[in-house]
């Protein structure tokens, strides 16, 4: 099977307010098309190796691969770049930019992406709302959602890119039941999509 | 549209308090900065302006009270010589050849006009009161030529005094104080004691109390008859330039090449020059001040605003904005307060600097002015354009630039 994450010897410090060392040694291998949960007691490093995985934290010993990429020792901006296009992010916290529509929101990767003309990236940008059952909010400021509808909007901004992989942080903290396993549903009938989901036990 | 472009301005648009606030401050800062320019260099051109109807652009004359070498000091140069108190020489301050040396001015391709004139003091007798004035000979029509003499004159004209050999035109506040009307006559009285019956045929007015209260035209042979000299006796010449910057070195060079002083209108008139210069040391202090200040509610409006955002700034870094573009997010924003505000602020400047161009200002006997004098000239309007987008650019630039390097991962643990 073909490997899309593949994490090599990662070590991680945290210096403040003591030199501490958090992750010893990781590898990590993450196939096409898989589901991944990362269970461990709080504080054990599970947000901590998320954020290495996700290229969000440069700041590590080791390697980490994703699609066939080597992403160890690349600049920021480059980074950034590749977020926007291979990785789709669900915070804990629904974490919606509350000034823009809920359209907007999940449009704005997409726009920063440029693959596609403003009008098509609104008719998926729509699609994935749909997909998610908020579609009749679509015009309404995202600060007026409910907390469960804001979480669905995040969700459908980290599919709007068709990224490799989607990484959760404790993505269904405040989520009811049935959403969650539809949401799990679509997710895994999008054949390229990855899930690395850390949660506490 | 560029996407950081509508980011800002949907961030701008969410808070139009704050967005205004802002703004006002740019608007007020440049707002001053056009009035106070404006006005003040109204003033510096007002009284340019005034100076330069007065003085010609160089002056050559024969300066008798120069500091000589004496005979001793000529006769003995290596020695040590003390001469106590030397006086200067009984000369006449004639200038020799002085028509010959105008012509000879004339041809020069730096030089617009030069005039010989006689200038001398006089008294004018109005019944037992003697008035201190002095009184020009000149040529009137070579006069017209340099300061423009046509314009100023309130009543009569210019050949009036050229076809009588008796004539004289007065300036407005002397005729006032004399109570003087066209077709009196009035006695003068040299310094020499000659005296003289002369006929007033218009009089004039510069603008500038000094001159308008003291000072006369008559034909040049007029004053050569009441000093009693000859037909070539000429103290004065006055030059004109075509490029009034040139003054100065030209001066030196004329002093140089005819031996007689020449003073440059900037020496003449070095008062006002002074004034001139600390007006625009006073306008852009002022200015620089208020601009300053406004930027630094710039700087506190977005470094609250960033704060704010932090939450923000971390879901566009995560979903691929990189340093840049967040910084431009907020750059854009500081910029478009900063060029709305400033066109604000030159719009008002604008309106200001009219009123300020309506109110009755009374020059007295000093200069003559009935409103205070504006300037509305482009060229500060484009300045401060520049200076309020510049001192925004630069006070949005710093917070933006740390929203920029802000870390995703800080602001997300921080939840």
């Amino acid at each position: 099977m073909e490997l899309l994450l593949i994490a090599r010897h990662l070590n991680k410090y945290f210096y403040e307010p003591e030199k501490f060392q958090v992750l010893t040694d990781i590898n990590l291998e993450v196939p096409k098309g898989e589901f991944v949960s990362l269970v461990g007691k709080s504080g054990c490093g599970k947000s901590t190796l998320l954020y290495l995985l996700s290229t969000m934290d440069t700041d590590y010993e080791g390697t980490v691969e994703l699609n066939g990429e080597l992403l160890t020792g690349k600049n920021q901006n480059e980074l950034a770049k590749f977020r926007n296009e291979h990785i789709g992010f669900v915070f804990q916290f629904h974490f919606l930019l509350p000034e823009f529509t809920v359209l907007q929101n999940v449009m704005i990767p997409a726009l920063k992406l440029k693959k596609h003309s403003e009008k098509e990236i609104e008719a998926r940008a729509l699609e994935k709302l749909k997909l998610l059952g908020v579609e009749e909010q679509a015009q309404k400021p995202a600060n007026k959602l409910s907390g469960g509808q804001q979480q669905r909007v995040a969700i459908a901004r980290a599919l709007i890119n068709d990224p490799n992989i989607i990484m959760g942080d404790e993505p269904t903290g405040n989520l009811w039941t049935l959403i969650i396993r539809r949401w799990f549903w679509t997710s895994f009938s999008n054949s390229h999509a990855t899930w690395a989901r850390p949660s506490s036990p | 549209m560029n996407l950081a472009l509508r980011i800002a301005k949907t961030h701008l648009l969410a808070k139009p308090r704050q967005t205004i606030v802002a703004m006002l401050g740019v608007t007020f800062g440049i707002a001053m900065f056009i009035t106070m320019v404006s006005l003040m260099t109204g003033l510096n051109d007002f009284t340019e302006e005034l100076t330069m109807t007065s003085t010609p652009d160089i002056r050559m004359y024969n300066d008798v009270t120069e500091p000589r070498k004496s005979i001793l000091e000529e006769q003995k140069p290596t020695g040590l010589v003390v001469v106590h108190h030397p006086k200067p020489k009984n000369e006449t301050p004639k200038i020799r050849n002085a028509f010959q040396i105008a012509e000879q001015l004339r041809q020069d391709p730096l030089v617009l006009g030069a005039a010989p004139l006689l200038s001398t003091q006089v008294f004018y007798n109005y019944g037992p009161v003697q008035l201190n004035g002095n009184l020009a000979g000149v040529d009137i029509l070579e006069e017209d030529k340099l300061f423009n003499l046509r314009q100023k004159i309130k009543t009569g004209s210019l050949e009036d005094l050229l076809v009588s050999t008796d004539g004289i035109i007065m300036g407005a506040g002397l005729a006032r104080k004399l109570n003087m009307i066209n077709g009196d006559r009035v006695v003068i009285t040299t310094p020499q004691g000659y005296t003289m019956t002369l006929n007033v045929v218009g009089t004039f007015q510069m603008g500038l109390g000094t001159i308008d209260n003291a000072k006369a035209y008559a034909n040049i042979s007029t004053v050569q008859k009441i000093l009693q000299k000859d037909q070539s006796y000429v103290t004065d010449i006055n030059i004109k330039l075509r490029d009034l910057d040139l003054a100065k070195p030209k001066a030196v060079e004329l002093q140089r090449l005819y031996g007689y002083k020449a003073e440059d209108w900037e020496t003449a008139n070095a008062t006002f020059l002074t004034g001139s210069i600390i007006r625009n040391i006073l306008t852009y202090s002022v200015s620089i001040t208020l601009l300053i200040v406004a930027g630094f509610g710039i700087y506190n409006i977005l470094n609250m605003t960033i704060h704010n955002k932090m939450k923000d700034i971390a879901i566009l870094k995560a979903t691929g904005f990189a340093a840049r573009d967040v910084r431009n997010v907020f750059l854009i924003q500081s910029m478009a307060i900063g060029l709305i505000g400033s066109v604000l602020g030159l719009a008002v400047g604008l309106g200001l600097s009219y009123l300020v161009s309506l109110v009755p200002f009374n020059g007295g006997d000093i200069v003559t002015m009935d409103t205070l004098p504006v300037n509305f000239h482009l060229k500060y309007y484009l300045i401060g354009l520049v200076f309020g987008n510049a001192t925004t650019a630069f006070a949005g630039y710093l917070p933006s630039r740390a929203a920029g390097k802000a870390d995703p991962i800080e602001i997300i643990r921080g939840q």
